[in-house]
């Protein structure tokens, strides 16, 4: 079976954000977003759920208390008691250090560990995104297409009408990027701020398919 | 809502930067040849290593008798050395961790090269006690692990071992700490690289990090974690390390204050080494614009809590060591005040004390060369503090017969310059070849920034 995606480039994060929530509203499923920082807000707008991980640091926390503790008593009353300026065998107070070293290190190690395994990051795995920018400047959106109802004509209109940079399809690792009539590429923070501060309705920046200009997101929505 | 007063900040960065330049200035230093100040900087740092690389080879080979140490001065260079280096360390972990937990967004921009200069510190802290142990190859012997003497196993109710556990944890949640930031920075690395070399370099350690926003959500969670994990550890680091001394019988030891007075020491010289090296690198890296006059004034107030509180500290210890009665209390820090040490506890007094008081004046702050200076006394002034914490305390013991003096040897002085010479080294092969400033950090802080000023405007 193939797999086919929808793919769609942002410049600003209130753009992806946006898009992200008309695409979900249209009833699509957002496979994933690759953004170059953590975009807050985002995985409220996917739909998210709150990452468990807390839970394997603390489990690794108390594994580290236990071990700690149980060594320090064991080794210090059961397996060579030693008599030590007359303290007694077993030094609770003086086991709390180590004990609470330990379970810091076991719960940084564990969670740094679990994240890894959970987000399957390992040295050696394949970076494959139709867009290699993501890590420094854009915002990818990437739609399931499901079935053959996919409208991707439809889905192109919805992220023009979000200022995508481009969009296309990607299929079986091979991107087609939709025809465009004009692009404005190089627009800075500066220009897109101005464009924003105008009491004149947006103006349509790159060529949008779209008409319907008023359901466009204006920034700090 | 227009009568709403609003507050408008300094931006964080300057220059009105998009995503795509941080990248590009940023990674900037690490694509194109060293400067000749680079150079420089890095044959004077090699220069200082391989002194200290000599002196510890014939430490080694001779044993610790060429140090100026003695039957009553049994600590001297060597752990005021280890406290100092330690202490430079904690400042690391309070920007990225304790900074990260309060959301000060300043701190994206000095975050990595502060959990950078803590790594390099520990390691530093890390060779005294090894030298100390004499017979540095059975330095393992401080590890509880199965052996064929018993087994017999470390004391676990003595100070030092908890200072082994503490100091190895630190660097261990550290490293990893400062790791994980690196991941999404190594990632941009990559996929800006254009030799085969740092393709493949950046390409393993960045783990096909690909910006999934499903993995931005976990990594954000344990980034946490770890801020949340690292501030307790450092409280406790030197709160351990500050057990090695206040758990012993020893008038001006044997005190209750030592372990908040150790912390604070250390966050307060920490921040005089972070003033240091980053005036140093931003303009040595050309990164002006990230680490602005603003971020330098944040750290300068931090310098005055930090040094009140030194001072504070100072002030109750000498009360009490007046007020408690206990005469052993009484004469040794008279002893600090007036003995033949006095010099190193003025000093000490002048540069933690009163030095850090000029701070207090926004055209100070906002002067780099003033806040180098101060900087510079700050690092000069906490070395004395413990140098005088150390010798002062032991040099003359319940015993009068057995008074004696301490000099340190040039093999230690050797030493400690060696040790300044590989944390230099490390820091500048850093700033060569990672990111001095975390990429992925800064974007988020300043979209956040900008996206405050847009709601404000609307």
């Amino acid at each position: 079976m193939s797999e086919r995606y929808f793919v769609a480039v942002f410049e600003a994060e209130e753009d992806v954000k946006a898009a992200v929530r008309a695409a979900r509203r249209e009833g699509h499923v957002v496979h994933d977003v690759h953004t170059p920082y953590a975009v807050h807000g985002l995985d409220e707008a996917m739909g998210l759920r709150p990452s468990r991980l807390s839970w394997a640091c603390l489990a690794f926390a108390m594994l580290g208390a236990s071990i700690g503790l149980w060594f320090q008593h064991w080794s210090s009353t059961t397996d060579w008691p030693l008599n030590v300026g007359g303290k007694p065998f077993n030094s609770l107070p003086a086991f709390v250090p180590v004990t609470f070293e330990l379970a810091v290190l076991l719960a940084g190690l564990g969670s740094v560990a679990a994240l890894f395994v959970r987000a399957r990051l390992f040295p050696g795995k394949k970076v494959i995104l139709p867009e290699s920018r993501v890590t420094d400047d854009l915002f990818l959106m990437v739609i399931a297409e499901q079935d053959a109802s996919f409208d991707s004509d439809r889905a192109a209109g919805l992220c023009d009408a979000h200022h995508a940079v481009w969009c296309g399809e990607w299929i079986d690792g091979h991107v087609h990027r939709f025809e465009r009539r004009h692009v404005v590429r190089d627009v800075s923070p500066a220009d897109i701020d101005e464009l924003r501060s105008e009491s004149e309705p947006p103006i349509s920046r790159r060529g949008s398919r779209l008409r319907k200009r008023s359901s466009v997101p204006v920034a700090g929505e | 809502m227009a009568d709403v007063p609003i507050v408008f900040r300094p931006p964080l960065i300057e220059g009105n930067k998009s995503l795509a330049d941080i990248t590009r200035d940023v990674s900037r230093p690490m694509e194109r040849r060293p400067t000749a100040m680079w150079w420089t900087a890095f044959g004077a740092s090699l220069a200082a290593l391989l002194l200290g690389l000599v002196a510890v080879t014939y430490q080694i080979a001779t044993g610790i008798g060429t140090w100026g140490l003695n039957r009553t001065v049994g600590w001297g260079f060597d752990i005021t050395n280890f406290v100092f280096w330690v202490g430079i360390g904690h400042a690391g972990t309070l920007i990225s961790a304790v900074l990260f937990l309060f959301r000060q967004h300043w701190r994206t921009s000095v975050n990595r090269a502060a959990e950078a200069m803590t790594i390099f510190a520990v390691m530093c802290a890390a060779i005294f006690p090894l030298i100390h142990m004499g017979r540095p190859w059975l330095a393992f012997w401080v590890f509880p692990y199965p052996n064929y003497r018993g087994s017999l196993w470390v004391n676990f109710r003595s100070p030092l071992l908890w200072d082994v556990f503490a100091i190895s944890t630190y660097f261990t949640i550290s490293l990893v700490f400062w790791y994980v930031g690196l991941i999404p920075d190594l990632a941009t690395l990559r996929d800006r690289a254009t030799t085969k070399v740092r393709r493949l370099v950046c390409g393993l350690l960045s783990l096909g990090w690909n910006g999934s926003a499903r993995t931005w959500v976990r990594y954000e969670l344990v980034y946490l974690l770890l801020a949340g994990l690292a501030t307790p550890l450092v409280i406790s680091v030197h709160s351990i390390v500050s057990f090695d001394f206040a758990t012993s019988i020893l008038p001006g030891w044997h005190t209750t204050i030592f372990p908040p007075y150790f912390v604070a020491g250390a966050v307060f010289s920490g921040f005089g080494m972070v003033l240091t090296l980053m005036i140093i690198a931003r303009k040595v890296m050309g990164l002006e614009e990230y680490i602005t006059i603003r971020h330098i004034e944040a750290m300068c107030k931090i310098v005055i809590a930090t040094g009140g509180i030194v001072g504070l500290t100072y002030a109750t210890e000498f009360f009490i060591a007046l007020y408690s009665g206990s005469k052993w209390e009484y004469f040794v820090f008279l002893n600090r005040a007036m003995g033949p040490f006095a010099w190193a506890y003025w000093i000490m007094v002048g540069c933690n004390v009163l030095a850090p008081q000029l701070l207090w004046f926004k055209r100070i702050r906002t002067s780099l060369a003033a806040v180098f200076a101060i900087s510079i006394l700050v690092n000069i002034g906490m070395w004395f503090e413990r140098f005088v914490i150390i010798v002062t305390s032991l040099h003359r013991d319940y015993l009068p017969a057995s008074w004696t003096h301490y000099v340190p040897t040039s093999m230690e002085i050797a030493t400690f310059i060696g040790s300044f010479g590989l944390f230099f080294t490390c820091f500048l092969l850093f700033c060569r070849f990672v990111p001095v400033i975390a990429i992925a950090e800064v974007k988020g802080a300043v979209a956040h920034d900008r996206h405050q000023s847009e709601t404000h405007h609307e």
